[in-house]
Parts: structure tokens; C-alpha cells; sequence
């Protein structure tokens, strides 16, 4: 058989039309829902989320990230939902923050993933936002408040499940939402989150000068001065007494003390 | 060409030439087992019935029978590039080769069911066997020995939007059909031009995608945005990648296009090509759609066209075996 084909010179415009690439570009039908597809979107068509599970933003921590902004470019795009009665705008389901500094870096759009189920939405606000693991404990228990509220879960074990935490947390931060909207707002801005702490105040809810005081925030009444009685310390493996305190208890409370130290030196 | 006198079978030159043997071992084949031709005349002119011809190339031909990649589309979604006319050709030579074919008009269309001769408009179609309940065998028309079909009509358009609504959405032709590949050696879809559900559903289903391409500018485009698409549907659907073999079609020896065309298939696609090789541009394949008769019924002796086409069947054997 004779060979058939002549191969010709590739002209530049043939090259332009059908050099093969892979490009990041949107997908056609059928794996939509596979990709997460961002979009540029101006700034000014972006508000906050009306559940936004963070309260508090740090100042400080937005300009860090708006400097970042400005030389890298917002790396993560942020995940917005329709907003249900204004066309063309949407809402930040998470990323704020950057928004925030984007804002502050002078960027007109920022990428952004679109999803479409409200209740998926609140899902990711919540998920994302806790992989973070910088909010508070209160303000995550108000998240999952709204997440019950709004049917988004059913129960507070789905939650933990959806979060992998274990489900006696999730109870206790729906809890920490009982303490006074005052006080949580301070802990949330000065960040006490220990558990020790919000278990107390938790247990003293209803009396605002007790958790006041927990909080430091009202000056200790002489009544409960405090002194030292008695302390021992091991220095270079040489026990150290220092006994000043003694002199200042009155009898009752030396008995107590004497009863105290029979008992530890039984032990002995 | 009158239609009328196009008989249905082959003569002893076709038969050598699908068969890879000498026109003398058919001769002496025939003789042998006292084959008797359809109708009278000289030796050259003879044709013999589509069964008898089948069984005469499966005795002279050592061709591979062993076919392990059966699924296979003509598939493209720039229009016009020939997908039918190919589809068409292949799977009824297929046949008239020995081997069992089933061929699924999924487009709709409907050329290649009305180039197999069974377009009606009340015909049960893949919807039917997707949304409708039916089972494959009662869908499938015989052609001829050898030569299956499911026919195609306008109803098929309906489909896309039911498979929407369905769970494994991308996954219900392989769910209804896989299991037909026991009673075939070779199925083939052929498709309509675009990217939809429908033909997501094939890409998942076959294992090889033959894509047939024009020799001309728009078609090279229009395949650099479909391998692309391929490559992102393999990715995110987690699948392993489709075999891809590219068919140039309507190629012409005069046009310094279409040699720039070959060029460029060679230069970024030879892994998915037979080497030099294009189907020609002829009268034979657009005759041979006008009257619904396959080449080897009616070609003359030298046919490009048959040529082109029993080229491409044997590179498809081998990509198949």
C-alpha cells in the first residue's frame, strides 16, 4: 500500500489552536460536584454570614494577614453562599478574616468557593472554622446552638460525630452559652477559655458579683485577705522551713493547724 | 448507484481483503465446501450470503478472536467529525468478520440506527432500559448474523434530565448494560456531539473511546478541549483512564491543511494514533450512509474507503485484544 499521509509544517496559528494544555478551568457536567470551582468575586458584593460562628476578630492578627495578603495573594478562597434575597450578593460562610485583610490590603476580588445548601453551608462555617481551633469554646457553643436550632443536626451526637469530639464536650460548651451574655463576651475577648475556669462561672451563672470576682474584675474584700503559714522548701536537697505565719493564727486555728500536722506526721 | 441492485453480501475480493488472505485460498474455500453464491454471474461479480461469508473468514483468517476490550464509543463533541459514518462501518464489518457485535445508537438523532435500517419513531431506546424498566434483550434489534442494535429516536433526549434525579448518575449504563458483554465480542456506542450526562455515563462504561477527528482546525481545537475534559472527568470521578484512540478522519492528500492537521496529531497525539494513517475523504462513505448499505456491499474493487476502513478495524482488533 502506499504511504497516504504528507505531514506539513505547523503554522503558528495551528499551534495556537490545538497545543493540548491542562488548565485549571471550570468542568463540565457531571463531576461538578467533585471539584470545588472558585470564582472572583468583588468585595463589595461579600457579607458577613448572618450564623457567623466567630465573634470576636483580633485587629492585630487581620493587619498580620493583610500584609501576607498584599505579597502573597489570598492563598485559601473563601466559601460564600447566595444570599437568599439580593442577587449578586453573597455570604461568607468562612473566611472573614480574609476578607477583612483583604480589604485592608486593597484588593477588589478574592476567590471564592460558591456552595448552594444552607445547611451545608452552616456545616462548613462550623467545621472549618473549628479545624482552625482558635474560637472559643463559648463561641463554639453558640454555633452548635444555631446548628440545633436550624435542624442542620439533629442531635448533639451528631455534632461530635461530624467534629469527631466527644459528645460530653459538645454538651458542655452548649452550656458555657448559659452564662450571661456580659461575662461571655470578656472571656471570649480576653480569651479564658480554660475549662476549670468556665466551670465555675458556669456554676455560679446567676450571682454576677461571685463570677466578677473569679474574674478578678472586682477588688478582694479585706475579710479574705490571705497569708502564708507556713512554708518548706528543699533547696540544694536542704529542707527550708520559714514557720513567720504561725505567730499570726489564734488558738483555734493553731488547733486546727496541730491536728493537721499529726496527721502528716502519721504518715511520715 | 441504484440501491436495488445492491445485494446483501460479499463478494470473494471483500471477503480476501477482511480476511488478510489471498482471493485464491477464498476461491478454493468455496469450492471445496460447495459454497453456493446469492445470486448468478461471473466469478468477480459473485456474492455470497453475510452467514456464509462469516463463517468463510472465520475458517481462512487467523484474526484475534480473543477480544478483552470490548466497550467502546466513537465519541467527539465537535459535531460533523464523522463519529457515525465510522461507527457504522466498523461494527457491520466487525460482523461480516466473524465476530458479535452490538451496536448502541446513543444519540438521538438516530443516523445509525437509520444507516442499520431500523429507525422508527416508536422504537424502545437506552431510555427506556435506564428509566423505563425494560431489559436489554427485549430492546435489541437483529440486524444481520452476527449484528445487533439498540435503536435510537428523539425520545432519548429525555433521558438527561432522569438521569439527574438518579443516584450514580454517571454509572447507569454500566449498571444496565455490563453484563451484555458475555453475549458480545465487541459493543459499540455510537454518540451525539456533546458533553452530557448521557455521555458521561458511556466514557464510564467503555474501555476504549475511539475519537474521531476532522483533519481541519476547529476539530484539533475542539480535541485539546476534550482531552482535557477527559483527563479532569478520569481525575475526579476516580476512574482509571479510558484507552483513547484517535481516528483522523475526512483526510485530504491535496489540502496543505489537512497535512498540517496530521502533522500536529502527530506531534502532540502519536500515542493515540496508528501510525500514518487517516480515513480518506470519499464518496464511498457518504454513499454508503445515503443508501444504509455498509461498504463491502456495494464497493468497487481498489475502494479507498474500504481500505481506509479495513485498516482501521484491524488497528482496533489489535488495540482490543
Amino acid at each position: 500500500m502506499a504511504k497516504k499521509i504528507k505531514y506539513r509544517k505547523i503554522s503558528e496559528e495551528m499551534e495556537k489552536l490545538a497545543t493540548p494544555e491542562i488548565k485549571n478551568s471550570r468542568v463540565g457536567i457531571g463531576f461538578e460536584d467533585k471539584v470545588k470551582e472558585f470564582f472572583l468575586i468583588n468585595v463589595a458584593n461579600l457579607v458577613p454570614f448572618k450564623n457567623q460562628a466567630r465573634i470576636h476578630f483580633d485587629e492585630k492578627e487581620i493587619i498580620n494577614l493583610s500584609e501576607s495578603i498584599k505579597k502573597h495573594g489570598v492563598r485559601q478562597p473563601l466559601t460564600i453562599i447566595s444570599c437568599e434575597n439580593h442577587k449578586g450578593i453573597f455570604e461568607v460562610i468562612s473566611g472573614e478574616r480574609r476578607l477583612k485583610a483583604a480589604k485592608i490590603a486593597g484588593l477588589n476580588k478574592v476567590p471564592c468557593i460558591i456552595v448552594h445548601d444552607r445547611n451545608i453551608a452552616q456545616e462548613i462555617a462550623i467545621v472549618e472554622n473549628i479545624h482552625r481551633q482558635d474560637l472559643h469554646p463559648i463561641e463554639l457553643g453558640l454555633a452548635f446552638n444555631i446548628l440545633l436550632e436550624k435542624g442542620a443536626f439533629g442531635s448533639q451526637s451528631l455534632i461530635a460525630d461530624t467534629l469527631s469530639m466527644s459528645e460530653s464536650t459538645v454538651s458542655e460548651y452548649i452550656k458555657y452559652t448559659k452564662i450571661p451574655e456580659e461575662i461571655r463576651n470578656i472571656l471570649i475577648k480576653q480569651g479564658i477559655r480554660s475549662r476549670d475556669k468556665l466551670r465555675k462561672i458556669l456554676a455560679e451563672k446567676d450571682n454576677l458579683e461571685t463570677i466578677k470576682q473569679f474574674l478578678g474584675l472586682t477588688e478582694v474584700k479585706k475579710e479574705t485577705k490571705s497569708f502564708s503559714v507556713m512554708r518548706i522548701n528543699i533547696l540544694n536537697e536542704e529542707l527550708k522551713f520559714q514557720l513567720n505565719g504561725v505567730e499570726k493564727l489564734n488558738i483555734e486555728q493553731k488547733e486546727i493547724l496541730k491536728k493537721q500536722l499529726l496527721k502528716v506526721i502519721n504518715e511520715l | 448507484m441504484k440501491t436495488d441492485n445492491v445485494i446483501n453480501g460479499l463478494t470473494q475480493k471483500i471477503m480476501a481483503d477482511l480476511s488478510g488472505v489471498s482471493n485464491s485460498t477464498i476461491s478454493r474455500f468455496i469450492t471445496e465446501n460447495n459454497i453456493v453464491a446469492i445470486d448468478d454471474g461471473t466469478q468477480r461479480n459473485l456474492r455470497y450470503s453475510i452467514a456464509n461469508s462469516r463463517n468463510i473468514i472465520k475458517e481462512v483468517s487467523d484474526i484475534n478472536r480473543n477480544i478483552k476490550k470490548k466497550k467502546q464509543a466513537f465519541y467527539n463533541f465537535k459535531g460533523g467529525t464523522g463519529k457515525t459514518s465510522i461507527c457504522f462501518q466498523v461494527a457491520t464489518h466487525l460482523a461480516m468478520m466473524g465476530y458479535k457485535v452490538l451496536a448502541i445508537d446513543a444519540d438521538p438523532q438516530a443516523h445509525l440506527s437509520l444507516s442499520l435500517g431500523v429507525m422508527k419513531e416508536n422504537n424502545m431506546t437506552l431510555y427506556d432500559l435506564i428509566c423505563g424498566n425494560q431489559e436489554a434483550n427485549d430492546i435489541i434489534v437483529n440486524i444481520y448474523e452476527g449484528l445487533d442494535c439498540i435503536p435510537s429516536n428523539l425520545s432519548l433526549t429525555r433521558l438527561e434530565t432522569e438521569l439527574s434525579n438518579i443516584p450514580r448518575r454517571e454509572e447507569r449504563i454500566k449498571i444496565e448494560l455490563d453484563y451484555l458483554q458475555d453475549q458480545y465480542d465487541f459493543i459499540l456506542l455510537d454518540t451525539n456531539p456533546t458533553i452530557s450526562l448521557l455521555n458521561r455515563n458511556i466514557i464510564y462504561f467503555v474501555h476504549i473511546l475511539n475519537i474521531v477527528c476532522e483533519t481541519q482546525p476547529y476539530s484539533l481545537n475542539g480535541l485539546k478541549l476534550l482531552m482535557e475534559d477527559l483527563e479532569k472527568f478520569f481525575h475526579h470521578m476516580g476512574i482509571d483512564k479510558r484507552e483513547i484512540n484517535i481516528i483522523p478522519n475526512k483526510y485530504e492528500d491535496r489540502t496543505s491543511n489537512s497535512g498540517e492537521a496530521m502533522a500536529v496529531l502527530k506531534s502532540f497525539y502519536s500515542n493515540f494514533l496508528k501510525e500514518d494513517f487517516a480515513v480518506r475523504r470519499s464518496e464511498d462513505i457518504i454513499n454508503s450512509s445515503k443508501y444504509s448499505k455498509p461498504l463491502a456491499f456495494f464497493a468497487r474493487r481498489n475502494s479507498i474507503a474500504l481500505e481506509d476502513i479495513i485498516d482501521l478495524i484491524k488497528h482496533i482488533i489489535k488495540i482490543s485484544s
